[in-house]
């Protein structure tokens, strides 16, 4: 039941910077939530075929996974938008449908800035989906949350494309 | 070929691309002429070069000092330890004259040295030290000190040491050198992450933040026994830890309020308190030397800026005013400058800074500058500094000028931090 670890994750970003992410984000947010949890684990199973989010999901026991588990940032701002809310409601329904799942929230950013303020930036990230979760009514007592800052980009590389996947907060199961 | 030539001159003369956000900081300091020479008894000559050379590129590399050629020597040093003749140093223009007689007693290396200033035709000084069995490079270092400080007044930091990261892959090991890149050791290995190291104030001990289970948290790290202690493990952010001046506590940046405030670690009592409430970021404290005030980065007014708050009423004011990211604050042994790390657009500059925030100085920039740390008597500058994806340590003087490189292009480097 891990839906951890994202190199899938990172490919799906790719294809969803820029103008296409807030487009691509809604579309799997609206399969996921409009549809019941039954729909979803058959279309996109046990996570041995890629979604057309990319998230390896490994699907689940009890009601499916959301499609993403990834939120992302402007540079040097932990501020949630329309997409990411999407994204977390989705998580936030599947927590709830889950009660006994516990979940470690990984705040990131990318390679610019210093990398000790980068380190509180990314725990700033990673507090505000935590807030976010706890207002959909997610109790806090089975969130984590940890910063990485700078030091595990999923993209290595310059450049604003890479920098975009690397400003983001995972939602993993511990 | 000849076009190879004009091609091959053209790359090396091109000035190096300049830098289009900050103005360099472009000082006047110009280097103190050296004249230095050893004299030792035939059997000696390895431990003779060996003081030469260590005591030679200790006082270069201080940029306080430019050792004149010993081609360009009047005199010889056989007649110079018998009689100065000042003349013939002021000629070659050497505003310093240093000798040394080595001989050795048992198995010990005797150093007999006197300074002079050839301008004044006077003796600065004159002193006598005595290296432990095998530790000729140590006693090399400390001619090197009183030399340094004869010609400045300025201690000098010599004999001090570095430590440094390594990283490989995702882990990180923990390297120990001296100031001279000499002696180098890898004392912790395979760290999951290893951020911030920081020495006590009597340098036995590293203050850092590495990841168990991938969760931070603040440990001790005996260098003696290479025994490390978990002081901070709280929930969230665990991060930047720095030991005041006495010893008495290490201010660290914790997150389990809910927000990244700067903490105080009782080291005695074991105790923890909160110093900053702000709900901006508050994070890399760094004390100043007389331990009444920590300067830090907070993105209170927006962008990160570096302020300073007063221990004993929690008074906070604004240090830099200048650009719109401003992190990193290391808080100059001296206590008149604080360095810092500055961002524009896409460039990055190693500053330093007046501690009431006045005479910003930008001194070098280009590449990915990280992590300003201080040689113990506040002339130096250590950074780290990536470039095409290499990272390296570098030296520059708190006056600026021209960087050094002082770890290998092949090997990752980040996180100096100088010892006391």
């Amino acid at each position: 039941m891990n839906y951890k670890k994202y190199s899938m994750a990172g490919m799906a970003a790719i294809l969803c910077t820029g103008l296409l992410f807030a487009g691509c984000a809604k579309k799997e947010v609206a399969m996921t939530s409009s549809n019941g949890s039954q729909q979803q684990m058959s279309t996109s199973g046990n996570g041995t075929s890629a979604s057309t989010s990319g998230v390896n999901s490994s699907g689940g026991v009890n009601g499916e996974a959301a499609s993403s588990h990834s939120v992302y940032f402007a540079f040097d701002s932990s501020a949630l938008d329309t997409a990411a809310q999407s994204i977390l409601n989705a998580n936030a329904a599947w927590l709830k449908a889950n009660p006994g799942k516990r979940i470690a929230i990984e705040g990131n950013c990318d390679e610019r800035g210093s990398r000790e303020y980068n380190l509180a930036l990314g725990q700033r990230r990673a507090d505000s989906v935590r807030t976010y979760l706890v207002k959909q009514g997610v109790d806090a007592n089975r969130i984590d949350t940890v910063s990485f800052g700078e030091e595990r980009p999923v993209c290595k590389g310059t450049g604003e494309a890479c920098w975009a996947q690397n400003r983001r907060a995972d939602i993993v199961t511990r | 070929m000849r076009f190879l030539l004009i091609a091959l001159l053209t790359l090396f003369f091109m000035p190096p691309v300049q830098a289009a956000e900050f103005d360099i900081y472009q000082s006047g300091f110009k280097p103190l002429h050296l004249a230095w020479m050893v004299a030792a008894p035939t059997d000696e000559s390895d431990a003779k070069q060996l003081i030469h050379d260590v005591v030679r590129h200790d006082l270069n590399s201080s940029r306080s000092f430019s050792t004149l050629d010993p081609l360009s020597f009047l005199d010889n040093i056989e007649g110079t330890l018998k009689h100065v003749e000042y003349a013939d140093w002021r000629i070659i223009g050497a505003d310093i004259l240093a000798v040394c007689q080595l001989k050795r007693s048992g198995k010990r290396l005797q150093a007999q040295v006197q300074v002079y200033d050839p301008f004044r035709s006077k003796l600065l000084s004159r002193f006598q030290l005595t290296a432990a069995p095998k530790s000729e490079r140590t006693l090399a270092h400390a001619i090197a000190n009183r030399i340094y400080q004869t010609a400045t007044g300025i201690p000098g930091y010599f004999n001090s040491h570095i430590l440094y990261v390594r990283k490989h892959g995702d882990l990180a090991d923990l390297i120990y050198m001296d100031q001279d890149g000499a002696n180098k050791q890898t004392v912790g290995r395979n760290f999951t992450l290893l951020l911030s190291p920081d020495w006590s104030p009597n340098n036995q001990r590293v203050a850092l933040n590495t990841y168990v289970g991938d969760r931070p948290r603040l440990e001790i790290f005996d260098l003696a026994t290479g025994r490390r202690r978990t002081f901070g493990a709280f929930k969230g952010l665990n991060s930047t830890p720095e030991w005041s001046p006495d010893g008495h506590f290490i201010a660290a940046a914790l997150s389990y309020t809910g927000n990244t405030e700067i903490h105080l670690y009782n080291t005695r009592t074991k105790k923890w308190r909160q110093l900053t409430h702000n709900p901006a970021i508050d994070t890399t404290p760094t004390w100043s030397p007389d331990g009444k005030w920590i300067a830090f980065t907070s993105d209170r007014n927006g962008t990160p800026q570096i302020y300073r708050i007063r221990i004993s009423d929690g008074e906070v004011q604004r240090v830099t005013h200048s650009g719109s990211y401003n992190t990193s604050p290391s808080w100059s042994p001296r206590g008149d400058r604080i360095a810092l790390i500055a961002r524009k657009s896409w460039e990055y500059a190693l500053a330093t800074v007046r501690a009431d925030g006045g005479d910003l100085r930008y001194l070098v920039t280009t590449g990915h500058i990280e992590s300003p740390s201080w040689s113990p008597n506040g002339q130096m500058l250590l950074f780290s500094r990536e470039v095409k994806g290499v990272r390296r340590v570098y030296r520059i003087p708190s006056w600026g000028g021209r960087m050094e490189a002082i770890t290998g292009p092949g090997k990752d480097a980040s996180d100096p931090a100088w010892s006391h």
